[in-house]
């Protein structure tokens, strides 16, 4: 296959844009129904967010693109989607972020990073609420195969996959080989492939598995649900990130879950998503650096 | 002894048995023709651990750029019933002529409720509700739509190396 899509040129060229820094910061938020345009322009502010996307945004694209380029900046951007369930937009024309597919709960967008094309995926699964974990792994298993199938006509497999996956880390569909294939280090990712049954399924690599519990800076998870039976894991990490081991020269090793925001209630006072005054979960924000 | 009575269904008749895969193959010809080779379409199949997900993705010709409009699931070796989901169907709030509020969340008093029947329309159990199920599917607006989307997107810019810096580009204007 011919590739088209690495080619050099000077990345001081393309990201002047980026005042101060050259590293490009990606925030997916949850935003539960909100309505409160503020409160996004104050994320990305906060957070110096490059890519925004967003799942559950009661506001249009169009009333957020207008709200980002007053109360952030006059170039952001929100390339056409055909998806109804997650908004993306850019802080600047050159990201690219047009959308090559459109899998309904999932997008799959061209983004345009220090001179190299990436695959950037922004996901929405649906809840337990609706489904149970037999459907979600079915789905995760479409969803894979939709990603692999894109990252073939394009000739490489520089993805990004990022959003509210409604399932955690360590489930069947985040997981298992024909699924989102995520795995918990960098030195097994980098490996490439998994072989079962004589196929070759390509890794994730899943950096939310250590952001898990106490012994973290953040929170012990992104959402918070008592379950009544017997077993409730409390917190749960439905949203994450996976890049696949060709993006790991450009990964910064930082992925973080956000819980403050001058100004903003974020978290209650147990140290939970705030959901009567932010959202059901918290958002959660991936460093890229210049490889 | 004589004949008793057939108790068999109609739709069992021999002409009608066809599978979702057949009926969905079939409007992907038809939408090739209709739009004279400007969209192709096919049916992605997954083979999942207790079903089948057949995916309907109409792509670009010229573009590339795809889109799944619907899904239709069943179990291994059974077609039917088959049940079919809308992908590219979600109208937000302020869309929609009447949402569901939740109760307070400051209700922390936990109690007991009853479980409720949800009806699912999407389900069909013979050929003949599943090609019923899936005109109205075609038919329906965010459909139509998103088919027509596909068909007026400018192509995807590729990647081109810069020679003359930032001026080039128009960094105000917003596609969305």
């Amino acid at each position: 296959m011919i590739q088209l899509d690495h080619l050099s040129f000077p990345s001081a060229t393309i990201y002047s844009h980026m005042k101060g820094h050259s590293s490009l910061r990606v925030l997916f938020w949850n935003a539960c129904r909100s309505s409160d345009l503020s409160l996004i322009c104050d994320l990305v502010n906060a957070n110096n967010v490059d890519i925004l996307a967003l799942a559950e945004m009661e506001e249009s694209p169009a009333s957020v693109l207008k709200s980002l380029k007053v109360g952030v900046d006059s170039r952001f951007v929100a390339p056409s989607s055909l998806n109804p369930r997650v908004q993306v937009f850019g802080r600047t024309k050159r990201l690219g972020l047009e959308e090559l597919h459109n899998g309904g709960r999932i997008t799959i967008r061209q983004l345009v990073y220090e001179g190299t094309q990436f695959l950037f995926v922004a996901a929405h699964l649906m809840s337990l609420t609706a489904w149970n974990t037999s459907d979600q792994s079915a789905e995760a298993q479409v969803l894979a195969d939709q990603i692999r199938s894109i990252e073939d006509k394009r000739g490489h497999r520089r993805t990004i996959l990022i959003g509210d996956l409604n399932m955690n880390p360590f489930d069947n569909g985040a997981v298992m080989a024909a699924g989102l294939h995520g795995t918990m280090t960098k030195d097994i990712a980098a490996k490439s492939t998994r072989t079962v049954q004589s196929v070759d399924y390509p890794f994730f690599y899943n950096p939310m598995w250590g952001l898990f519990g106490d012994r973290t800076a953040g929170p012990a998870g992104t959402y918070y649900y008592r379950h009544s039976g017997h077993v409730s894991y409390d917190w749960n990490m439905f949203d994450q990130v996976m890049i696949r081991p060709e993006v790991l020269d450009w990964f910064a090793d930082d992925v973080k879950i956000v819980t403050t925001l001058t100004g903003r209630e974020i978290a209650d006072r147990n140290g939970r998503p705030n959901k009567s005054q932010f959202s059901d979960h918290f958002p959660i924000l991936l460093t890229l650096e210049p490889k | 002894m004589s004949a008793g009575e057939n108790l068999w269904p109609s739709e069992m008749s021999i002409e009608e048995v066809r599978s979702p895969q057949d009926i969905l193959n079939d409007q992907c010809k038809y939408l090739e023709q209709v739009t004279k080779g400007r969209l192709g379409a096919q049916v992605v199949r997954t083979d999942g651990q207790d079903r089948i997900v057949l995916g309907l993705q109409v792509e670009s010709t010229k573009t590339k750029r795809s889109v799944r409009l619907l899904e239709v699931s069943h179990r291994h070796n059974f077609e039917y019933p088959a049940h079919i989901s809308i992908l590219v169907e979600r109208l937000p709030d302020y869309l929609k002529d009447r949402i569901w509020k939740e109760p307070s969340s400051s209700l922390v008093i936990p109690f007991r409720t009853e479980g409720y029947w949800v009806d699912n329309p999407w389900v069909t159990a013979s050929p003949e509700e599943f090609t019923d199920k899936l005109r109205d599917v075609l038919e329906r607006a965010t459909v139509k739509a998103a088919v027509l989307s596909l068909l007026a997107s400018p192509p995807v810019a590729t990647l081109q190396p810069e020679s003359t810096g930032e001026s080039q580009v128009d960094e105000t204007d917003a596609s969305g």
